[in-house]
C-alpha cells in the first residue's frame, strides 16, 4: 500500500524518546491556534480575493480552462476542494490551515531530531512561537500550505537520499510539483534537483540506468507544472524587473544639465508620497528630496537607444489604435487620467489635454515615480501585441538601460541591503521597526479593512467589483469577524472617508498606547494584530541575524574545518546545501524585486537543516 | 477508556456553549469565545507543565482536541446571522446580492430598503 508507505516515512521517526515532546508541540501549537482564532478575524487581502476568484471559476470538468493570471493552480484548487464555492465558505479552509500550522513545528522536530535532539527541540519551539506561522492560518493566503509542503519536502528528500530508489523519488518529486503548483517559486526545486541527480551520478551513488529513469520522470513532472504555468506567470520576473527599472533614478552626467540645475532656484524631485516627480524650490526641500536634485530617470526617453525606440514606437501604435481608444480601460484613457487607490483610471488629467502620443509617453515617464502607469503599459502591450513580443521589447529596454546605466538597480540594492541588515533596527521608534516602515503590508493583512466596501457608495462607483466575484458566504464571514473584533469602534463608516482610513486612524496616532485599543471600545483585532506584529518583529530580527551573519560565517567555518580535517561531505550536508540554496535564492529574488518580509519568513524553514548542522558539535558533522 | 468521562464532560460543555453561542454577552463575543480563549490559555499552561512534570501523551486526547478545534472553527465562522452585521454592512451585502442577480425584484427591494439611509 503506497499511501501507507508514504505516511510511514513520517511515522517511523516517532519513538519513545521523542513522543513526549511531539505531544507537547501538538498541545502548545493547538492552544496557540485557538488563542489566535479568538483574537484575529478571517482576513481577506488583495491576494486572497484573487485566489478566491480563481477558485470560484474552477470546475472539476474544466480544470485547465480557468484563467489563472499570474498564479499557479495549486492554492485555488485547495480552496475549491475545501468548499470555497459552497455553503461552507471559508470554514473548512480555516480548519485545515489550522491543522497544517500545528503540524509544521511537529514535522520540523521529527525531521531535525535525527540531527540533534536538543537542537531539534529548540528550533521546533522557535517555529512554534513564531507569530507569522500562526497568524497566516487566519488568512486566505497560500503561505500555510506552502510552508507545510516545504517541511514535508525536507522529510521526503532525506528519505530519497537514504533509499535512492524510484518509489522514494516519486514521493519527493510529487511534493516538489505540489510546492511549485502552490507557489511558482517552487519550480526552482526542479532545476536544483536535476543538478543534484547529476551530482549523485558523478559520485557514483546511483547507476546510469536509474539516473536516466529518474531524469525522465523529473522532466515529466516539470512538464506537468509548465502545462498550467501561464504566460503571465512565466514573465513575472521580467515584469518585476520592468517595474524597478522604469522608476529608477540615476545620476546626471551631462555637465550642462548639472550647471543649469546649480544655477536654478528649483529642481525636480519625487514628492513625499513617492508618487510624482515635482518641481520644487530648493530651499524648501528636505534631505531626501535634495538627494534627487542631480538625478533623472535612468530610462532615457528623450535620447532613446535602439530598443527603447522600438518600445516607444509600439506604444505610439497602441495609443493611436482606434480599438484601444474606444474602450474604457484603453491605454490612452488610463495614461491621461489620474489613478484611483486601486490603480484604475479615475478622472481626466487636464495636464494631458491635446498632447500627442509621443508627448504623452514622455510626460508619463518623466512625471511618475509610482510604477502604476507602467504596469498598465505592460498589461496593454500584452493585450495588443501578445506576451512574447511584449517580453522581447521590454527585456530589450531593461537590458539597454542597465548596460547604459549600471547604477539603475543600485539604489534599490542599497535599500534591500539596508532592509536586510541586522544593524538596521530601531525598537524604540514608533514609526520605524525592523521591517522598515511600520506600515508593512503583512501587519495590515491580519486585520485587513482596505477592501471592505463603503456603504455610502454603490459597489460599481467604488470599484469594489472584487466582492461580486467570490462566494458571498466568505464575504459575510470576513466582515462579521472583522466587525466583531472591532468591539465598540463601529463608527468608522463615514460618508466622505474610506472605511479603512477611519479604522486605521488610531493605528497611526503617534504615542497611542497599545492598551488604548482595548480600553477605548475593546478593539481586540487591532490590539492582537499589534502584539503579533511586535513579537514577530523581534523574532524576525533574530532571523535576519541568522540569515545575513550567523549562517554564512558558520557555514564557511564548517566547510573549512571539513576540508582541513579531511572529513567526507555527508548526505546531511547535501540536504542542508540543497534547501539552503533554495531558501537563499528564493528569498533574495523575491526581496530584490519587491521588498516584503513575508518571503524571508516563509523560506526561513528551509534553512533549519543548515542551522542544525552548524550548531551541532558531535563528531559526525 | 479512562478518558471517556472527561470527553463526555467537555462535549457537554461545548454543546451547552453551542446552544447559547447565539447570545452575545460582551459586544459581539459569546460565552463560547470566552470559554475557548480560557480553554486555550489553560491548555497552553498544561502543555508546558506536562512536558516537565507529568510527561504523559495520549492519542485519544489529541484526536478529541482536533475535534474541538474543528468545532470552534465552525462556530467562529458560522455562528452569526445577517442581523449581527452593522446596518452599513447589511446595505453593502444587499448590494452584492442584487448585483449578482439583477433580475430578482425581491433582491432589488431588499437592497433599496437596506440602503435607504445611506444612499440617495
Amino acid at each position: 500500500m503506497i499511501k501507507f508507505e508514504f505516511l510511514n516515512v513520517i511515522f517511523e521517526k516517532i519513538n519513545p524518546g521523542n513522543k513526549h515532546y511531539i505531544y507537547f508541540l501538538f498541545l502548545f501549537n493547538l492552544s496557540i491556534q485557538i488563542l489566535i482564532l479568538t483574537t484575529l478575524p478571517l482576513s481577506l487581502s488583495a491576494d486572497s480575493f484573487h485566489y478566491l476568484q480563481i477558485a470560484q471559476d474552477l470546475d472539476i470538468t474544466k480544470l485547465f480552462k480557468v484563467y489563472l493570471g499570474n498564479r499557479s493552480i495549486g492554492y485555488p484548487f485547495f480552496l475549491y476542494v475545501l468548499g470555497s464555492k459552497s455553503f461552507f465558505g471559508a470554514t473548512l479552509i480555516a480548519f485545515v490551515q489550522s491543522i497544517l500550522t500545528i503540524l509544521i513545528p511537529l514535522l520540523i522536530f521529527l525531521f531535525l531530531d535525527r540531527y540533534n535532539h536538543l537542537i531539534a527541540r529548540f528550533l521546533s519551539f522557535f517555529i512554534s512561537i513564531f507569530p507569522y506561522v500562526h497568524y497566516m492560518s487566519t488568512q486566505i493566503m497560500s503561505e500555510t500550505l506552502y510552508m507545510f509542503l516545504l517541511v514535508a519536502c525536507l522529510i521526503y528528500f532525506e528519505n530519497f537520499l537514504k533509499n535512492k530508489n524510484v518509489i522514494s523519488f516519486i514521493y519527493i518529486i510529487t511534493l516538489f510539483l505540489l510546492v511549485s503548483l502552490v507557489r511558482p517559486t517552487g519550480q526552482l526545486f526542479f532545476y536544483l534537483f536535476g543538478f543534484t541527480l547529476f551530482l549523485i551520478l558523478i559520485l557514483r551513488m546511483i547507476k546510469l540506468k536509474l539516473f536516466i529513469i529518474l531524469s525522465m520522470m523529473l522532466f515529466v513532472f516539470f512538464k506537468m507544472f509548465s502545462f498550467q504555468n501561464t504566460d503571465e506567470a512565466k514573465s513575472k520576473l521580467t515584469f518585476l524587473a520592468w517595474r524597478q527599472t522604469v522608476v529608477a533614478f540615476c545620476s546626471i552626467n551631462d555637465p550642462l544639465k548639472i550647471n543649469d540645475i546649480k544655477n536654478s532656484q528649483w529642481a525636480y524631485t519625487p514628492d513625499k508620497a513617492n508618487y510624482f516627480v515635482i518641481k520644487k524650490d530648493k530651499s524648501e526641500m528636505d534631505l531626501r528630496e535634495r538627494s534627487f536634485i542631480f538625478k533623472e530617470k535612468c530610462l532615457n526617453i528623450d535620447n532613446p537607444g535602439k530598443n527603447t525606440k522600438k518600445y516607444i514606437n509600439t506604444l505610439i501604435e497602441i495609443l493611436n489604435d482606434k480599438k484601444d481608444i474606444s474602450i474604457d480601460d484603453g491605454l490612452i484613457n488610463t495614461l491621461t487620467s489620474t489613478l484611483d487607490s486601486k490603480g484604475s483610471a479615475d478622472k481626466k488629467n487636464p495636464e494631458y489635454n491635446n498632447l500627442k502620443p509621443l508627448e504623452i509617453i514622455k510626460k508619463v515617464h518623466r512625471d511618475y515615480v509610482n510604477p502604476l502607469p507602467f504596469m498598465h503599459i505592460w498589461w496593454r502591450m500584452s493585450a495588443n501585441i501578445g506576451h512574447k513580443d511584449r517580453n522581447k521589447i521590454i527585456s530589450g529596454v531593461i537590458i539597454e538601460t542597465l548596460t547604459k546605466k549600471p547604477e539603475t538597480w543600485s539604489g534599490h540594492a542599497k535599500t534591500l541591503l539596508k532592509n536586510m541588515s541586522f544593524f538596521h533596527c530601531d525598537f524604540a521608534s514608533n514609526s520605524q521597526n525592523c521591517f522598515g516602515p511600520i506600515l508593512a503590508q503583512s501587519h495590515h493583512d491580519m486585520f485587513y479593512w482596505r477592501f471592505i466596501a463603503h456603504p455610502y457608495k454603490d459597489l460599481k462607483n467604488q470599484n469594489a467589483i472584487h466582492l461580486l466575484k467570490i462566494n458571498n458566504k466568505i464575504n459575510l464571514q470576513n466582515i462579521y469577524t472583522l466587525e466583531k473584533l472591532m468591539g465598540d469602534n463601529l463608527n468608522h463608516y463615514k460618508k466622505d472617508t474610506p472605511v479603512w482610513k477611519k479604522v486605521e486612524e488610531k493605528f497611526y496616532k503617534k504615542d497611542y498606547p497599545l492598551k488604548g485599543h482595548l480600553i477605548e471600545g475593546f478593539n481586540l483585532g487591532m490590539f492582537s494584530s499589534k502584539i503579533m506584529w511586535s513579537l514577530n518583529d523581534i523574532l524576525f530580527h533574530i532571523i535576519r541575524f541568522v540569515i545575513t551573519i550567523f549562517l554564512p560565517i558558520m557555514t564557511l567555518f564548517y566547510f573549512i574545518k571539513k576540508i582541513y580535517t579531511k572529513i567526507k561531505i555527508t548526505e546531511k550536508d547535501c540536504l542542508a546545501l540543497f534547501f539552503g540554496v533554495y531558501a537563499y535564492v528564493s528569498m533574495f529574488t523575491s526581496v530584490f524585486f519587491f521588498w516584503d518580509p513575508r518571503h524571508i519568513m516563509m523560506h526561513f524553514i528551509m534553512l533549519l537543516p543548515a542551522i542544525s548542522i552548524v550548531l551541532n558539535k558531535k563528531k559526525e558533522f | 477508556m479512562k478518558y471517556i468521562k472527561n470527553f463526555f464532560v467537555l462535549s457537554i460543555i461545548f454543546l451547552i456553549l453551542f446552544l447559547f453561542s447565539e447570545k452575545k454577552i460582551f459586544f459581539q463575543f459569546s460565552l463560547l469565545d470566552i470559554f475557548a480563549f480560557l480553554f486555550a490559555f489553560f491548555l497552553l499552561l498544561y502543555s508546558i507543565i506536562n512536558l516537565f512534570f507529568f510527561k504523559k501523551s495520549n492519542l485519544q486526547i489529541s484526536i478529541f482536541l482536533i475535534f474541538i478545534l474543528f468545532f470552534f472553527q465552525v462556530l467562529r465562522l458560522n455562528n452569526f446571522s445577517f442581523d449581527n452585521l452593522t446596518k452599513e454592512q447589511q446595505c453593502v451585502n444587499r448590494n452584492i446580492e442584487y448585483e449578482q442577480n439583477k433580475d430578482n425584484q425581491n433582491l432589488k427591494d431588499d437592497y433599496i430598503d437596506a440602503c435607504k439611509n445611506f444612499r440617495e
